[in-house]
């Protein structure tokens, strides 16, 4: 028993010293990053235990109880502590819910601009010619319009809504990702293993998603991240503009929108939302930084 | 040499071609019937209808569609507004300058904070100084611009916390209408200055300038101080530094003249760049403070399905930032010499 657990001691020291937790050591010493971890841990906590976390349903309209202020104020409730908005609906449980959709939509920009670009983009660097090329230029095209112009453009061709919203923001995210993955992918291609494993008849599926991919990956997540943070941050413009999340969905930017008619007379109506994205944005940006200064070998000292 | 300027006069011609379709087809795929939008929900007779697709072109195959855009495009004719009735590219230079001025100014806010912020926190590496400005650099990048525009309007403008200092930024517009400028240049604080009412206009269109220009500077001005960091600490270890010290010079004289000039051409990489990304700042910005630019008029065309101006503007927008970043090209020959013989070569 002893022996075995001596092993496994032994297991941990050797991974130590074999530098693969080093990532781990400097990421924890980075202070920034582990308050941006933090930060996600808690709104994805609040997004998750939102039905249980909020007093009133994000929806439910208390009739006469407009725009209440928040319970440390002048004629505050402790029913609802952040006050109401203009419908007479509780903010803190609207803000509450508003978690789910923000830390969602965050993910499923995320998630598409990294899936389809990553794949563009090994596909561009790995084969080059003209499949480059065309991918490339259209790259090119895309980054020469401001993203957030192209992007409402996109909404209005699909129609306003949620996933319209992020499939508008996705597409603005996806050159990104190309480019960065093309570039990696070709300083990748011609290193000595991926040569080697060719003389073996290493097929291009293999060479890309098993050989090349798995070492491009420390840019990539940075990358990633920093989408994350974006993500939300254009999804709540958009739904500032009104072409994102429809009312009555919960969404922080389309809150922002209505509060914005309500300045002078609920002004915590308007901090509220804007705090919401802030901390979130704040902390994905936090956490990518952190992540990129961990990968990075020039800071190791 | 020669052949880099053809090579990059061919790209932009290129790039051209490629935005020109591709507005083409984005605004061909927006849902909507342009005659509806030019004369409203009620409809017209069919007779008519054809008469003003005719007029249009509308009737034509879409790929000779195209052509008859990109030649009418190429002689300056952009077509007219089907809200206005008037000229597109009249409509954009009439606001272009608006746009140009915010932008500028917000650029240089957010050098005269960003460059300092970054050098004190390169110098005071890791202390209090270092961690609290970027940090604050960070919080501003990570704002929503279009909250960060109604904090400023509700602090500052409507001032509900009454503090006695704030409260004289308005809310909207380039200028008050006490004033009556006449329009020489576009640039409002230009022709405020030269004007009759002179010192008064020109300060009133600051007031109005400032708080936009505030709002849109907060990003590139977290990009440029944490580049200035990066940059400056960089070129902090090097040698000649070490050298310059050791023949006892003062701090100040080491980073500015010696450390801070070689670090410099990172920075204005990212200069260049937020100029790129004006249009991105003001589209959000120009919105909330009703800022009469080119970015909030795309914004209202495109809801107000305005076909012609959302292809036009946008088309002009992407030409105007692809002219940036070729300038930008062509200053850094200037400035290294060594990309100039690689570029020869």
């Amino acid at each position: 028993m002893l022996a075995k657990l001596l092993i496994y001691k032994k297991r941990i020291h050797d991974l130590w010293d074999s530098g693969a937790l080093d990532f781990v050591h400097s990421f924890v010493q980075n202070k920034g990053a582990v308050i941006g971890v933090c930060i996600i841990a808690f709104y994805i906590l609040v997004a998750i235990f939102a039905p249980f976390l909020a007093p009133h349903s994000p929806e439910k309209i208390f009739t006469g109880q407009y725009t209440l202020p928040p319970l440390w104020m002048e004629g505050g409730t402790s029913q609802f502590i952040f006050g109401t908005d203009d419908l007479g609906r509780c903010l803190l449980s609207r803000l509450i819910f508003g978690a789910r959709i923000s830390v969602g939509v965050g993910f499923m920009v995320a998630l598409f601009a990294f899936f389809v670009g990553t794949i563009l983009g090994l596909v561009s660097g790995y084969f080059g010619g003209w499949v480059d090329q065309v991918i490339m230029r259209v790259t090119d095209l895309l980054m020469s319009l401001p993203s957030i112009l192209l992007s409402i453009v996109v909404v209005v061709i699909l129609g306003p809504g949620i996933f319209n919203a992020v499939i508008a923001v996705a597409i603005v995210k996806i050159p990104n990702f190309i480019r960065l993955v093309r570039a990696s992918t070709m300083a990748e291609k011609n290193k000595e293993y991926i040569v080697a494993s060719r003389t073996f008849g290493a097929s291009h599926l293999r060479q890309i998603f098993i050989n090349i991919f798995p070492n491009i990956l420390a840019p990539l997540v940075v990358q990633t991240t920093l989408t994350f943070s974006d993500g939300i941050l254009d999804i709540a413009a958009l739904g500032f503009l009104g072409l994102g999340a429809q009312p009555p969905t919960p969404e922080w930017g389309t809150m922002l929108s209505d509060a914005k008619n309500y300045f002078i007379a609920a002004p915590w109506f308007v901090i509220m939302p804007g705090l919401c994205i802030l901390f979130v944005v704040l902390g994905f940006n936090l956490l990518g930084d952190g992540i990129r200064d961990a990968f990075d070998p020039r800071l190791k000292k | 040499m020669l052949k880099y300027f053809l090579n990059k006069l061919l790209l932009f011609g290129a790039t051209f071609i490629g935005i020109s379709l591709l507005t083409f087809s984005l605004v061909r795929m927006i849902p909507g019937d342009p005659i509806e939008a030019m004369v409203g929900e009620r409809g017209v007779s069919p007779e008519f209808r054809a008469q003003l697709e005719k007029s249009f072109g509308l009737d034509l195959p879409v790929h000779q569609q195209y052509f008859h855009y990109l030649s009418n495009t190429l002689q300056g004719d952009l077509g007219l507004s089907l809200v206005s009735q008037r000229p597109v590219t009249e409509e954009f230079f009439d606001r272009f300058p608006a746009t140009l001025e915010l932008g500028l100014m917000s650029l240089f806010i957010a050098m005269l904070i960003g460059i300092p912020l970054g050098i004190v926190a390169a110098v005071k590496r890791n202390t209090v100084f270092d961690y609290s400005f970027m940090g604050l650099s960070l919080v501003g990048y990570s704002m929503p611009i279009f909250w960060w525009g109604l904090i400023l309007i509700l602090f500052s403008s409507i001032n509900f916390l009454h503090l006695p200092f704030l409260g004289w930024t308005p809310v909207s517009g380039r200028l008050s209408p006490l004033f009556e400028i006449p329009n020489h240049t576009g640039f409002l604080l230009m022709d405020a200055w030269f004007s009759e009412e002179g010192a008064e206009a020109f300060w009133d269109a600051v007031r109005h300038l400032l708080l936009p220009a505030i709002a849109m500077a907060t990003i590139p001005m977290a990009t440029i101080s944490r580049m200035t960091r990066s940059s400056l600490l960089e070129v902090l270890g090097e040698n000649y530094v070490q050298t310059a010290k050791a023949k006892g010079l003062g701090t100040f004289r080491v980073i500015v003249v010696h450390a801070f000039r070689n670090a410099l051409i990172p920075v204005v990489t990212v200069i260049g760049l937020s100029l790129g990304s004006i249009i991105t700042g003001a589209i959000l910005t120009e919105t909330i403070f009703s800022w009469p630019g080119i970015a909030r008029w795309l914004v209202t065309s495109v809801m107000a399905r305005d076909y012609t101006v959302v292809q036009g503007g946008t088309l002009l927008i992407a030409m105007f930032i692809v002219s940036i970043n070729l300038g930008i090209d062509l200053l850094y020959l200037g400035i290294d010499p060594k990309l100039r013989s690689k570029s020869a070569g």
